[in-house]
Order: structure tokens, then sequence, then C-alpha cells
């Protein structure tokens, strides 16, 4: 027992440290829970491992496809297919997204969170079928005629009408669907219901065959663009002949002494699988199954800014052989085609001046299409952005362009004139139009350009004497209400603007001539309270006979789809129609044949007896 | 009956003193004792830690009382913690000579400094505090026989570490 107290009274040499840790709570609590604390603190590091650590801004490695002839290609699509994250780590992108959350609680749908998506620019569609830009350049549309019948392209269905006046009668049709296709190889075409409303078509010079442009996907995922060959040499009975399918979303098609031009916009995808050529090069199927572009078709600029193509294929009418295919690696904007060259259009930004303002600029590519093959001829790039297709115009080896320039201080718009045979400005006039205007509406008439720019609802009308490009002068009409989104050159020094008048909902039709070096407006027509097309090739231009037609919804008593035909007479807009017609505006075309007049639009057809005397001129 | 309320120092006083005699009353009287005692010393003695100086003094005065007491009462808590520590003394048969407090206490918190935190508080506990194997178990949220594991296998080892040291009690 001695020894036990002896022991006990041992355990009194303990220090007073150990003695004070063991009376701590703090420490006791803490050995208790230390498991509960290692798993938070656990929890902890890879919380904070998510939210901080920075997210990947390197593209991934693709050196295993060294060994392809299109590694080069791959290289840079990897690059511009490659989205850096907006945000640093996890930790800003949940902060930015609980901020967009809170506003947007805090401010209803009104509050609109930054826009961190990529969208490419607007690609905006051609404005005009029945007057082409250039003669002989022909433009794909839903009219076409022969002496003896009318075919008008409804969605995908080809309506076939006989031309018997007012007797005129529907007399077959023909829908293209997926038992069109010719399905050779094994892949699966069928329509993009996207848009089967979107089709356009050629005929041919003598008649039998009409050539038609359907949006399709591949497999059911990847869009291509299918031109149809139709025998139409008994309307009442059509056949399909052959089909030729090219990978990409459809831009636009011209018909060139027998040529066709097919122009489309390939998209590579996001992270794409570089080991499937499908998902990142242009493919083309002439009947034995979908294959790339060669390597040495492909032409990139040195830095990619987009991861898209311009697919440029030229194909022979009469039997859809496929003579030359070239892919820019390049986004393209509007698309001009003279009687040798196309055009492409890029807008991007540079910083410019000491202030490092990011101004717009546009690349124009010349490819030149009139040899055996297509030649890529080089580019130019010039401050702004174009319109439309009408902001260009090729005449005699210089290329014309018209742009709204942006600087600091405000637009303005600006002509170039490019020489063809070395890529140079020859002569520009830069910043003509009053400060604020932007371009609205262009038209070249060989050594004469009309510009209309306006600042919200009043335009002026300029005239360019290209004449002597180290001289050139211009003139305009001064202030005038409204602005025109389309100008045509309407024949004997007329010009002629559609667009809005007064106020915003006012249809405006207006006539100028150019008088003692300025431009005057002769007569206008007005219909307040209605929508119209922009669509250029949904209007009805007549130079010879001084008509002009288009359809719009009048809102003034009630919502009314109606067309009209006005004539130019005297110096004054006269009313020769004006009809219901229900259907789409942008969808309603019409022809003149001999004494009358036929409108057609999805939704029906009209046919209205035009006084011969009206068509004497 | 009255009963002032105690403050931190109290409270730690009354825990040592209570875990040896198991009697609230002896330990009041045993703290009161503590102060007092601690009142005298003080002035000449100056303590590096109040709190640990009044703790010895509680603890040695509570041993003592439990001396004198433990003939007519049961101190089971004690008694077992005794027990317990008597398997550390070393063998009999050892040649080493009876050591000096001074290299005792260099042999005890050496060995102490060598146990981990966890183990080497619930040793302190048990055999300076004399606290009962439950609520050290309750306090550290581990069973009863895991503490009795624990200081079963610490004891072996202060035994062995004791040897090996050459000392003797």
């Amino acid at each position: 027992m001695r020894k036990k107290e002896k022991m006990l009274n041992a355990m009194d040499l303990i220090d007073d440290k150990y003695i004070a840790e063991a009376a701590n709570p703090v420490n006791v609590k803490i050995i208790k829970n230390w498991r509960r604390y290692s798993l938070i603190a656990a929890c902890l590091m890879v919380l904070g491992l998510y939210l901080f650590w920075p997210l990947n801004t390197n593209p991934p490695d693709v050196s295993e496809y060294s060994g392809s002839e299109y590694y080069p290609i791959i290289q840079k699509l990897n690059v511009a297919t490659f989205q850096k994250p907006v945000y640093k780590n996890n930790f800003t992108k949940i902060n930015a997204f609980l901020s967009s959350f809170y506003y947007f609680m805090k401010y209803g749908a009104d509050y609109n969170a930054p826009d961190t998506d990529n969208t490419p620019p607007d690609n905006r569609t051609y404005v005009e079928t029945t007057d082409n830009q250039v003669a002989g350049v022909i433009e794909a549309d839903l009219i076409r005629r022969t002496d003896r019948y009318i075919f008008y392209l409804n969605g995908t269905r080809l309506e076939v009408y006989e031309i018997l006046g007012e007797e005129t009668a529907m007399v077959n049709t023909f829908t293209v669907d997926n038992t069109t296709f010719m399905q050779t190889s094994n892949i699966t075409y069928s329509l993009n219901s996207l848009y089967d409303n979107q089709c356009e078509f050629f005929l041919s010079d003598d008649g039998k065959t009409i050539t038609v442009l359907v949006r399709c996907l591949a497999d059911s995922k990847r869009y291509c663009v299918g031109v149809i060959s139709l025998d139409v040499s008994n309307p009442l009975r059509i056949t399909a002949k052959k089909s030729v399918f090219v990978s990409g979303a459809y831009l636009t098609s011209r018909m060139v002494d027998g040529e066709l031009l097919l122009i489309n916009r390939f998209t590579v995808g996001k992270n794409p699988n570089f080991s499937d050529e499908a998902s990142f090069l242009p493919q083309i199927d002439a009947g034995d199954g979908m294959k790339s572009i060669p390597a040495d078709h492909i032409i990139s600029p040195d830095t990619v800014d987009a991861a898209q193509y311009t697919v440029v294929c030229k194909l022979d009418e009469a039997t859809l052989e496929v003579k030359d295919a070239k892919a820019f690696l390049s986004y393209a904007g509007d698309i001009y085609v003279s009687t040798n060259s196309i055009y492409t259009t890029r807008t991007y930004y540079a910083q410019k001046g000491e202030d490092k303002f990011y101004a717009p600029m546009t690349e124009i590519l010349r490819i030149y299409y009139k040899g055996e093959g297509l030649d890529y001829k080089g580019s130019v790039s010039i401050d702004g952005f174009v319109n439309n297709q009408y902001s260009l115009d090729e005449y005699e080896n210089i290329l014309r362009v018209v742009t709204t320039t942006n600087a600091q201080s405000g637009s303005s718009a600006s002509l170039y004139c490019i020489d063809l045979e070395t890529l140079q400005i020859a002569a520009a006039v830069k910043d003509f139009a009053p400060l604020g205007e932007t371009v609205r509406s262009v038209r070249f008439d060989k050594q004469a350009a009309y510009v209309c720019t306006s600042v919200q609802l009043t335009d002026p009308v300029f005239f360019f004497d290209l004449r002597d490009l180290n001289n050139i002068t211009y003139t305009d009409t001064g202030t005038i209400e409204g602005f025109s989104t389309s100008l045509v050159n309407f024949g004997d020094g007329y010009l002629l603007g559609i667009g809005t008048g007064a106020e915003w909902t006012t249809l405006k039709i207006e006539i100028y001539k150019e008088a003692e070096n300025r431009v005057v407006s002769v007569c206008k027509y007005e219909i307040k309270y209605t929508m119209f097309s922009e669509e250029y090739k949904s209007y009805f231009i007549d130079r010879k006979n001084k008509l002009i037609g288009l359809g719009y919804t009048d809102y003034n008593d009630s919502i009314e789809d109606r067309y009209i035909l006005l004539k130019l007479e005297d110096d004054e807009l006269k009313e020769l129609v004006n009809a219901p017609l229900a259907g789409d505006n942008e969808k309603k075309r019409a022809v003149l044949i001999d004494d009358c007049f036929y409108m057609f639009s999805p939704l029906g057809f009209l046919v209205r007896e035009i006084q011969p005397d009206i068509r004497k001129n | 009956m009255w009963k002032p309320k105690r403050n931190t120092a109290g409270r730690y006083c009354f825990s040592i003193a209570y875990n040896i005699l198991f009697s609230e009353q002896d330990a009041e009287e045993c703290v009161n004792d503590a102060y007092i005692n601690a009142w005298r010393s003080i002035p000449p003695h100056k303590p590096s830690c109040l709190r640990t100086f009044l703790g010895r003094l509680t603890r040695n005065i509570s041993l003592n009382r439990y001396n004198r007491n433990r003939a007519q009462k049961r101190y089971a808590n004690t008694e077992l913690a005794l027990d317990e520590l008597a398997e550390v003394i070393p063998d009999p048969n050892s040649e080493a000579v009876e050591s000096d407090n001074m290299v005792l206490k260099e042999a005890i918190n050496g060995f102490l400094e060598t146990l981990p935190k966890k183990t080497r508080i619930i040793f302190v506990r048990r055999y300076w505090y004399l606290s009962p194997i439950k609520n050290i178990a309750d306090a550290f949220g581990l069973s009863e026989s895991n503490v009795k594991s624990i200081l079963f296998r610490t004891r072996s080892k202060f035994k062995a570490h004791l040897e090996k040291e050459g000392i003797v009690i």
C-alpha cells in the first residue's frame, strides 16, 4: 500500500503544463471531435480547390493528328473552337450567376444579364429577287416562268401554273421531300424542317431543268444543302434527276452561263472530334458518299478568328458535276458576285487611333470563278462595314464599296474604289455623310453610285460621279423624311427608293432623279400603318414599263394582306392594282405576261388584267 | 444549506477533490483548505500558474483526507486508480536504487513528452486528477473499454520506461 501511495505521490511530480493541458476543455473538445474537424477541413479544402482552382485556358492537345494532311487546319480550328473560360475560376463564375439571379429577382425580366455568348454577327439576307444585281448573274428565287408555265416554289412544293390569263390554274405540283433525295451512300439525308420554307430554285435557259436548293440534314444532325435537279421538260410529269449535297448552311447561290455557284457556311462545333473529318471539314457528296474537300483546296488565313468555312462550290447546271470546290477558313457575311468573281465580306474590329477605339473593318476576299476552277486572288481590308451585297460593285476592274464607318466621334459613310489588279485602294471618299448617319441602301449604276444614309427617320440620298477616280464628286438631296431600304436604278435617269416614310409604320415608295449636280425627289407614294417586306427579291420591278409591285399588310381599318402595283407616269406614281392577297409578304412574287399581272403567295394566287395603254411608255 | 458560488478555479479544485473523495461536503472543505493554504504560502512563494498551484494543493489535501477516511468509507474510484498505478511499479528485484524526486520527475515528464496528446491527457486525467473512467470516456466520446485499453497500454509503456531508466519507487 505504501508503494501505491508513493506512486500516487510520484504522479504529483508531473509538470504543470501537462496538468493544465489535461484540464483545458478546449484540448479535450478538439480531441473528441477530431474526426469531425478533419472531415470539415477536408471538405473545405476540396471546396476551396473547386472554387479557386484556375479554369483551363489552353486548348486541348492535338499533336496526335500531326500525321494528317489537315494538321495545320486542325491546329487552327483547335484554337478557334476552344472557348476560353469567361471566369478565372468557379468562384467568380458562381458569383456572377448569383449576381444575375439577384438582379433578376430584384428587377425582373427587364434586367439583361451581360451577354457572354460569342454569337456571330447578324447574317442579313438578300433584298431582291426579280431584279438581279448583275446582268447575266442569275440569283435563285421562288418564281420562274417559261412561255407556257409559271413555276412558283411554295416551301418545298413546286407549283406549276399554266398561263391562261384570268383562266390561269395550277396544273401540277411536285414536293421535294426525303424520298426525292438520291440515297447513294450510307448517309441518310432528310429535309431540315426548320428551314423547309427557305428553298430557292433556278430554271435552265431551255426551260427543261429546275435546280432546287434545299436545306437538309445529313444523318439527322449535320447541316448540308441539297442541290436537286428536276426534269421539267414535261411540267405535268416532273421527275428528280440527280442530287448533290454540300455540307454547311446555305448562304447564297448564282447561276452564270450554265454553272451553278453554291456558297455555304460550314461551322465547326465546339470541341470537334478531329478523328471524324465530317465534324471539322466541309464535305461534298456527288453521289459517291461524303468526301472532304482536299487540304490544298482549303485556304486559311494566318490567324483564324472564327471556326467557320465559307464553302464555294462550282457545279455544272445540267449534270450537277462538281467542277471545283474551295473552302476558306473564315467567316463570311455578305456576298457579291460579279460576272467573273465572288467577293465575300468579313467584318472584324481593330483598334484605331490614339484612344485605341475598336472600329469596324471589312475584309473582302476575291475568288475568280471564270476559269476552269475557282482561284483565290487575295484580299483587301477597308474601314467600316457593308450594308448588304448592293454595297459592292465591280466595274472596269475596279471594285467600289460603300461602308458605314465608325469612329469614336460617331458613325458616317465612306466610299472606296479598289484596284482589282493590285487589291489596293485606288480612291476613296471618306466620311461623306453627316456624323451619326449610317448607310441604309446603295445602288451602283456603271459610273454612278446612289447612297441612302439616315439617322433615325431622315435621309439624304447621295449621288456620286465615279467617272474620274481622281476627282470623285457627289451631291445629295438634302434631308428628307424617311429612308430607303432598297435603292433601284429605275432606268431613264430615275432612281427608285423603297423604304420607310416619316413614321416607322409608313411605307414610302419614292422616285428620285439626278438634276444639275443634285438629286431631287420627283414623287412619292405612301401608305400609313403598314408592314412591308424588306426582302428585295419580293419586289416586282419592271424598268421598261416603269412598274413597281410589292405585298404589304394594311393595318388601317382591319388587318389585311394586299398587293399593289404602281406605275410611274408623268412624274407621278399611279396605283394600277391594289388587291387583297393573303400570305407572307416576303414570299410574294409577281410576273407581268402580256396584259395580265400574276401575283403569287404561299396562300394563293391572283391575276389582274392590265389595260394595254398602261403598258405604253 | 447555503453554497458559495464557485468561480472557475473553484470548480476546477472542487472537481479534483470530488474525484478523490467522492463526497461533496469533503470536497468543499478540501477546496476551502486549499484556498487557506494558498493564502498562507503565496507571499513567499509565487506560483507560475495559480490554477495548477491551487489544483496541486487541493489534490494533496484531498489525498490526505482520503488516507484518514479510508477506513470508514469506500473510495472505489480512487482505490481502483491506485491499484492500476501499483501495476506500474517496477520489478522489486531490480538492482537499481530508489530514485530521488528529481530523477523520477524527469523520467515521468520525459515519458509524458513521448505520448500522443490524447493519450497523455487521458493518462493525466486518470492518475493525477483521478477522474473516473466513465467521466474520461464521456469527455472524449470514447467507450469505457476503449479508455481502459488506452490506459492499460500506457501503463505498460510507463512501466517499461521506468525500468529502462532504472527507476525504483
